[in-house]
């Protein structure tokens, strides 16, 4: 057993319950090396937060949040990795970047998405065809069949996105 | 990037004007009618301050979007109901939204007076039943319903069920071979086995009677008791989650024994699932999948220092290492 005069509050609930938060991650990623890095991760986060963990009434509740969160952002990086592996796999014959250049990419990428989180691929075809091609909302309505009220709901939410990322 | 708060109604406004702005539409009378909007107050000016940094090429690392598969890549990324549909059995998973959803994809709706329902050994059903009645059967279970228009009455033969009657319906009867329960609109958990029968109430009241003890017992919303030939014990406080666990197809274990677990895996299995006498008194945690034994079997001998022993498939036995 352990003292509980001694262990700090975080180092028992990591005795209480590291075991089952690592095969809670194992089950949901079905590998047990990226369970025990999130697991640990999750902890960390723990010793980050403000909580008092010798409040909680739920604590498998509270680290499986935690973890969820860890989770979705993994999960969010597996989506920004596919798509940019599909992407250039449907490119025409091209030079393949390097493993460094990729990791760059998808990291860069993913620091984009953070902005555009939850907004779905059509909004992002309207936003992109705004700030990259610096079509106005005419144009884009025209080329993609829509009026130019719904290019601007389109915009309206997307900036909506991207201010809640960066300020809220 | 954080600071002052902006009003939302004033976020709002900017984020419109930005919009605009973006729109290529502007008009001279529009960009003047923005400066006076931004001349108003100091708080408009911050909110304007802040949307003007939003435009996409202002964001670090957006040169990048130049590159056509990363455009491609980012965009073919964004938020596809699939993926939402991920996070939110994840979510549900966890019963962390509250009130669980019971509506499933593979339940089957059943509109009998009189029927019987049943699970093979290591299956988990769920049917949707008449007057938005939800059943869930665990492993092994078997139970007769009568939802006829007079009494209702469910009698549970083996095994483990759940069943949630919504709010306002009429009274129902929930016979086991240890108990007979009553309850209106109530969300309960019913298991009976050799130790006799397990009551836990996760929503509304049951009556709890049982041979020895004609008069009902009231049991409330978050507790539960065990019933057997001597009569009912006494409620204990029950945790929601894990009282639910199997639903979702999870065996959680708090420094349980391991003959207990074994015991527990055993009902998900079929043959003989034992442990030596060496051993049984081992302590373990974790979060077992019941749909998959064999794996939970591994993660014991993983984390305790025991060793799985197979005669057959069927006689499986845990030893010392």
């Amino acid at each position: 057993m352990h003292d509980d005069s001694i262990a700090s509050p975080v180092a028992k609930l990591y005795a209480n319950h590291h075991g089952w938060l690592r095969g809670w991650l194992h089950r949901r990623l079905g590998h047990s090396a990226d369970a025990e890095d999130l697991a640990h991760d999750t902890f960390i986060r723990v010793l980050r937060s403000k909580e008092d963990v010798r409040e909680l009434r739920q604590p498998m509740a509270f680290l499986a949040t935690i973890a969820n969160g860890l989770l979705i952002n993994r999960w969010r990086r597996q989506a920004i990795e596919r798509a940019y592996l599909e992407a250039l796999a449907a490119r025409p014959l091209a030079e393949e970047p390097s493993p460094e250049e990729r990791h760059l990419m998808i990291e860069t990428l993913l620091q984009l998405d953070s902005l555009l989180v939850g907004l779905s691929a059509r909004v992002r075809q309207i936003f992109f065809l705004s700030q990259l091609d610096g079509l106005t909302y005419p144009q884009i309505a025209a080329q993609l069949s829509l009026t130019v009220a719904q290019v601007q709901r389109a915009m309206s939410k997307a900036f909506s996105v991207c201010y809640a990322s960066r300020f809220e | 990037m954080r600071g002052a708060a902006v009003d939302p109604r004033v976020r709002d406004r900017a984020i419109d004007w930005l919009v605009r702005m973006q729109s290529g539409l502007m008009s001279a009378g529009d960009h003047q009618a923005l400066q006076q909007w931004r001349q108003v107050s100091a708080e408009h000016e911050h909110a304007w301050q802040r949307v003007s940094s939003l435009p996409l090429m202002l964001q670090p690392g957006a040169n990048l979007l130049a590159d056509a598969t990363a455009r491609r890549a980012l965009q073919a990324a964004g938020a596809d109901p699939q993926r939402r549909r991920q996070v939110l059995k994840c979510l549900l998973a966890l019963g962390l939204l509250g009130g669980i959803s019971w509506q499933t994809a593979d339940s089957t709706l059943v509109r009998s007076a009189l029927a019987s329902y049943r699970t093979r050994v290591g299956e988990r059903r769920h049917w949707a039943l008449a007057d938005g009645y939800s059943l869930w059967l665990n492993t092994a279970s078997a139970v007769n319903l009568d939802l006829g228009a007079g009494q209702r009455s469910v009698e549970l033969v083996e095994g483990e069920l759940a069943l949630d009657t919504p709010a306002g319906s009429a009274s129902l009867e929930l016979l086991t071979p240890n108990a007979v329960l009553y309850s209106h609109g109530a969300h309960l958990l019913v298991r009976h086995d050799r130790q006799g029968t397990r009551v836990t109430v996760l929503r509304g009241l049951a009556q709890v009677s049982t041979r020895r003890q004609p008069t009902p017992v009231p049991l409330q919303a978050g507790w539960q008791m065990q019933v057997d030939e001597r009569g009912a014990g006494r409620p204990s406080p029950v945790d929601r989650v894990l009282a639910q666990a199997w639903m979702r197809g999870i065996l959680p274990a708090e420094r349980m024994r391991l003959d207990h677990l074994l015991a527990e895996l055993s009902r998900y299995r079929p043959g003989l699932l034992r442990c030596s006498e060496a051993v049984a008194a081992l302590r373990i945690t974790g979060s077992f999948q019941l749909d998959d034994t064999d794996a939970a079997l591994a993660l014991v001998a993983n984390t305790l220092p025991v060793r799985i022993e197979r005669r057959t498939r069927y006689w499986v036995t845990v030893v010392p290492a």
